[in-house]
């Protein structure tokens, strides 16, 4: 009995037990430090971080009425929009491409996802020099007059194009290894069942990726809410705030303004419309995402 | 050439040694030397050294010679009175670390000196930690008041006391093609409306695209506010934020800004005018731009560029009308010392700060980079003479540093950054013709006061 | 037959053609970093050097003490990788594998720590270090890459995938949780683990602003830093930096190549096909 009991709460600590390394470093360097943010956030925080005035809510409507706040929040949504989706496309078809070993599979496998090791302030700094207007590569190659980064209409689409540089290269890593391992024999029997190609896609490949796809989706969104150092490599957040992210916002206030009364609530306002996208996604993890 | 440039450096350093040693003497060589080893005792060698800690955020080849004016002082004065400096670089603009340890308290990881913009200068003016430059100066030691340039020792002086030493300065100038402006026949304009009059004539009769490239931000708009009238002009109030705090705008009620538009509007009509900011260095080399205008510390890369393709000159930047003083206000950088609790480190940082704006350290700056040397001194040296003889532009930036005297100073402006935006995101507009000149002045007007309203809800005036 | 072969052939001239754009980018930064100053951006533009100069790369190793930097970050990326997989192996095992209390909130929390805007952490984290006394140690610039979210919800989804019938039939076997994990888990997620730690190298190795700020001793300054300051912000030069990049990119795309087989055999396959 006594045995009995004794592991029945092992088994029941157990699981906490695996997790507590991770979750403890969680805990020192990002959970308490976020609820410090939240509780911060309804203070004037002056620029060494003192808390001087308790002031409830206000932090948040000050910066609801900011103009550049809100602009910073619709380019966002519109970076995540331009980039998600696409990114995921690319590496998909991508990934479909390169499926079948050939003979120089080697070389272009590699060269698809070589994206990924790329520092995303690093790789502002080439394409910032491709940009440029009057002497860069593509405008002269071309033969265009594209002002890449100087007009407010497609500033925020240029920077869009490299980070879906970036993420298609890490997206088709992985469903290259996610359609790799759709078994041979239920592609055969679609294939015998007379199947073409987008109903191959779409029957077969979609539905048996969806579980390396939804991690795809879920960190991208994420990642793309959280991007910051292409736009203050290349813009700064210009021309006329057009490509300001949140974070950029946020980083500019602190770092530019001192001004963490602005940042604070900015970053819990980024965290909660993030979350609000991740759990769309949690949900479609329900209904749409099969798991073997 | 360069041999004799270092051997002349080497040898006044070498006079300047024994000189200082002299003063050195009649300082109070206290006994807090052997108190800081205690405290330090750890962390060093234990050789009786005074470990300092410089942080700069110069990079590429600014570092190179910051390194070099670093090893200079280790090997010379440092060998002397035991002192050891180690430059340390810091991300631009130098202020991430030290706000970290500044709230957090950490002294330990603070550094002796720190290089910091003027922009930045307004996280140290009330912190405790500050040593006043002022403080430190005395009758008889190697660095005077009058020695500097008096723009640049003002731009880091509030109410008249130094709080840091001026290290680098530059000037913006107008940089212009001679060969285009001889092929259509005019001359170097003096003020913007006589630029605004041959920029047409040179996208005609030149290969020239435009006739004048600037994108018109804060630092580009505030030199041509301070240097109207006779005597210079104010940007912010409170004689640019160095008498007390800037709390708004003078150039909005001063007439400045209205003047400065008025004759901007002229260029921007001309057609022959580029709003935007691409590659200003490479489009001058090859020939796309007549004129252009950027800060004096790039002389030597567009010496670099363009080669023997075209002549080439600076000038100082078109004044808005005929009888304002001109000039540019010196933009760049200061030395500043913090107290972490250790007289011999005061006193050896000390040390350092006045070596770094000595003509020997400041001399180098011309090695390469396009900065001038804040202190006059330096003329007198011949690795200085000889510098100017081989780059002569590089004077036209002395001397539009000499002329606006002590008024034509960068303001310490609150919320610096996003006043920056404001301006320049309504200039680029102003510049493109989408906007009016009212416009754009009311734009101006109404992004300045809520960065400054911003500042000020968050840090409150204290008296 | 021939028509296979001829399909074949032209998919993968059109591979290699993608290939080409996809890499453009890096090569251009390879083809700048041997551009003298003046080529880098003429007109027309050079897609090679005109002429070959290997000057930015004397620059870039005079300048500043590269190798000493890749050291370092070499180190710092290697920790952090090996923790980063195992503490994600270890967290993502009972999310996948076990039923317990708050395991949907637990599994959240550990997600939204992705959502959290790093910036508004920072000043708080070095006060953390700061106090530890871990300023300028190499155990301060991993503390907060210690772990990633990222890496235990990628080891979840993958050992979703794999069946429960090989969970029970290792319990039938006699093995207990942690054999289970060791003996059979880990060696059939070896593709995985090895994407993780790649993953994890890369983003480290990438890493900027953290450890600028809790190192301010040169010996301690990592590759990226390295390259700031060959950057050259006041006169906009680009040839040194450009070789930096490239330098300071060999490492990582090193490892791509060489362990690019071992990921695409299989990640999140797992022992679906056995």
């Amino acid at each position: 009995m006594n045995m009995k009991r004794k592991k029945f709460w092992i088994k029941k600590i157990e699981p906490y037990c695996w997790m507590a390394p991770a979750f403890l470093i969680f805990a020192v360097f990002t959970f308490i430090p976020f609820i410090q943010t939240i509780y911060k956030s309804l203070f004037i925080v002056d620029s060494f971080g003192n808390l001087r005035q308790f002031v409830g809510l206000e932090n948040y409507s000050y910066i609801f009425a900011d103009e550049v706040f809100l602009k910073a929040i619709r380019n966002t949504l519109w970076y995540v929009v331009l980039t998600v989706p696409i990114s995921k496309i690319l590496g998909m078809l991508l990934a479909l491409l390169a499926n079948k070993r050939r003979k120089t599979s080697f070389l272009y496998e590699t060269s698809f996802a070589v994206p990924m090791a790329m520092a995303s302030s690093v790789t502002a700094m080439i394409f910032q020099l491709l940009y440029v207007p009057s002497l860069g590569f593509i405008n002269g190659f071309f033969g265009l007059d594209v002002q890449w980064l100087n007009d407010p209409d497609i500033a925020m689409v240029s920077i869009a194009i490299i980070q879906i540089w970036l993420s298609t290269g890490y997206a088709f890593i992985f469903m290259l290894s996610a359609v790799r391992s759709v078994p041979d024999d239920v592609v055969e029997s679609a294939r015998l069942d007379g199947a073409g190609p987008v109903r191959m896609l779409l029957n077969i490949y979609l539905p048996l990726t969806t579980p390396t796809l939804f991690y795809l989706i879920i960190t991208d969104i994420t990642y793309s809410m959280m991007m910051m150092s292409l736009v203050s490599v290349l813009t700064d957040g210009g021309p006329n705030n057009s490509t300001t992210t949140i974070i950029h916002y946020i980083y500019k206030q602190i770092v530019s303004a001192g001004n963490y009364t602005n940042a604070n609530p900015a970053a819990i306002v980024a965290f909660v419309m993030t979350l609000i996208a991740t759990l769309l996604g949690f949900l479609w993890e329900k209904k749409g995402v099969h798991y073997q | 050439m360069k041999k004799t440039k270092r051997f002349v450096a080497y040898g006044v350093l070498a006079a300047m040694v024994f000189g200082m040693t002299g003063c050195g003497s009649s300082a109070p060589v206290s006994d807090s030397t052997a108190q800081s080893q205690e405290v330090e005792g750890a962390s060093e060698s234990g050789t009786g050294t005074t470990e300092l800690t410089f942080w700069h955020s110069m990079d590429s080849v600014f570092a190179e010679i910051t390194e070099k004016q670093v090893d200079l002082f280790n090997s010379t004065i440092g060998a002397e009175k035991n002192i050891h400096v180690t430059p340390v670089f810091q991300n631009w603009p130098g202020t991430d670390a030290l706000t970290a340890a500044m709230s957090a308290d950490d002294v330990e990881n603070m550094p002796d000196v720190i290089q910091l913009y003027s922009d930045s200068v307004s996280l140290l003016r009330d912190y405790d930690r500050t040593v006043w430059a002022e403080d430190c100066l005395t009758e008889d030691g190697s660095l005077q008041k009058e020695d500097f340039v008096p723009s640049a020792r003002a731009s880091y002086s509030i109410d008249g006391r130094m709080i840091g030493v001026p290290w680098t300065a530059s000037a913006l100038l107008l940089y212009y093609n001679q060969t285009y402006l001889d092929q259509a026949g005019v001359e170097v304009p003096e003020t913007i409306e006589e630029m605004a009059s041959i920029l047409p004539v040179l996208t005609e009769k030149t290969d020239a695209q435009y006739g004048l490239n600037v994108r018109v931000n804060q630092y580009e708009l505030e030199n041509w506010i301070e240097t109207q009238g006779p005597e210079g002009s104010e940007f912010g109030n409170n004689g640019n934020g160095h008498n007390g705090y800037i709390t708004e705008l003078s150039c909005l009620t001063n007439g400045t800004l209205d003047n400065f538009l008025t004759q901007w509007e002229k260029v921007v009509e001309s057609g022959a005018y580029k709003a935007t900011k691409d590659s200003m260095n490479e489009e001058f080399a090859q020939g796309i731009h007549a004129m252009v205008i950027m800060t004096s510390s790039r002389i030597p890369t567009i010496s670099e560029l363009v080669g023997d393709s075209f002549q080439w000159g600076v000038a100082e930047i078109p004044k808005v009308s005929a009888d304002d003083i001109g000039g540019a206000y010196p933009s760049g950088s200061g030395l500043f010392m913090l107290d972490r609790g250790d007289e011999a480190k005061k006193e050896a940082a000390w040390e350092f700060v006045q070596f770094m704006a000595s003509p020997e350290a400041q001399v180098m700056w011309l090695e390469g980079t396009g900065y001038t040397p804040v202190n006059t001194k330096t003329q007198e040296l011949d690795a200085y003479k000889t510098s100017m003889e081989e780059e002569p532009r590089q004077q036209v930036a002395y001397d539009a540093l000499m002329r606006g005297g002590e008024r034509v100073i960068p303001a310490f402006v609150p919320n610096g950054s996003t006043m920056d935006t404001v301006i320049k995101d309504a200039m680029v507009a102003f510049g493109e013709g989408s906007t009016t000149k009212d416009e754009t002045f009311q734009t101006i007007q109404e992004g300045c006061e809520k960065a400054i309203s911003d500042y000020y809800r968050v840090n409150p005036i204290e008296e | 037959m021939k028509r296979i072969i001829k399909g074949g052939l032209f998919i993968q001239i059109l591979c290699l053609f993608l290939a080409f754009i996809m890499i453009f980018p890096i090569f251009y930064a390879v083809s700048v970093s041997f551009m003298e100053q003046k080529a880098v951006l003429a007109s027309p533009p050079n897609l090679l050097p005109p002429k070959v100069t290997f000057e930015n790369y004397v620059t870039a190793f005079t300048r500043t003490t590269l190798g000493r930097y890749m050291i370092n970050s070499f180190v710092i990326a290697l920790v952090c990788s090996i923790s980063r997989v195992l503490l994600a192996t270890m967290c993502a095992f009972p999310f996948a594998f076990m039923e317990f209390k708050g395991k949907k909130l637990l599994f959240m929390l550990a997600v939204s720590t992705m959502m959290i805007p790093p910036d508004v952490l920072i000043v708080s984290n070095y006060g953390i270090i700061s106090k530890m006394g871990l300023i300028n140690t190499y155990l301060g610039v991993c503390s907060v890459f210690l772990v990633s979210a990222a890496n235990i919800f990628m080891l979840r989804q993958h050992f979703l995938t794999f069946s429960k019938s090989l969970q029970e039939a290792a319990y039938i076997d006699g093995c207990g949780n942690i054999r289970f994990f060791t003996n059979i888990l880990l060696p059939v997620s070896r593709p995985v683990l090895t994407t993780v730690f790649l993953s994890s190298f890369v983003s480290v190795w990438n890493q900027y602003t953290w450890p600028m700020l809790v190192t301010n001793r040169n010996e301690l300054r990592t590759i990226q830093v390295g390259i700031t300051m060959l950057k050259d912000r006041e006169s906009a030069v680009f040839g040194p930096v450009m070789a930096g990049v490239v330098i300071a990119l060999i490492p990582t795309v090193l490892l791509f190549v060489l362990f690019q087989k071992n990921i695409v055999a299989g990640m999140m396959s797992g022992s679906v096909k056995g």
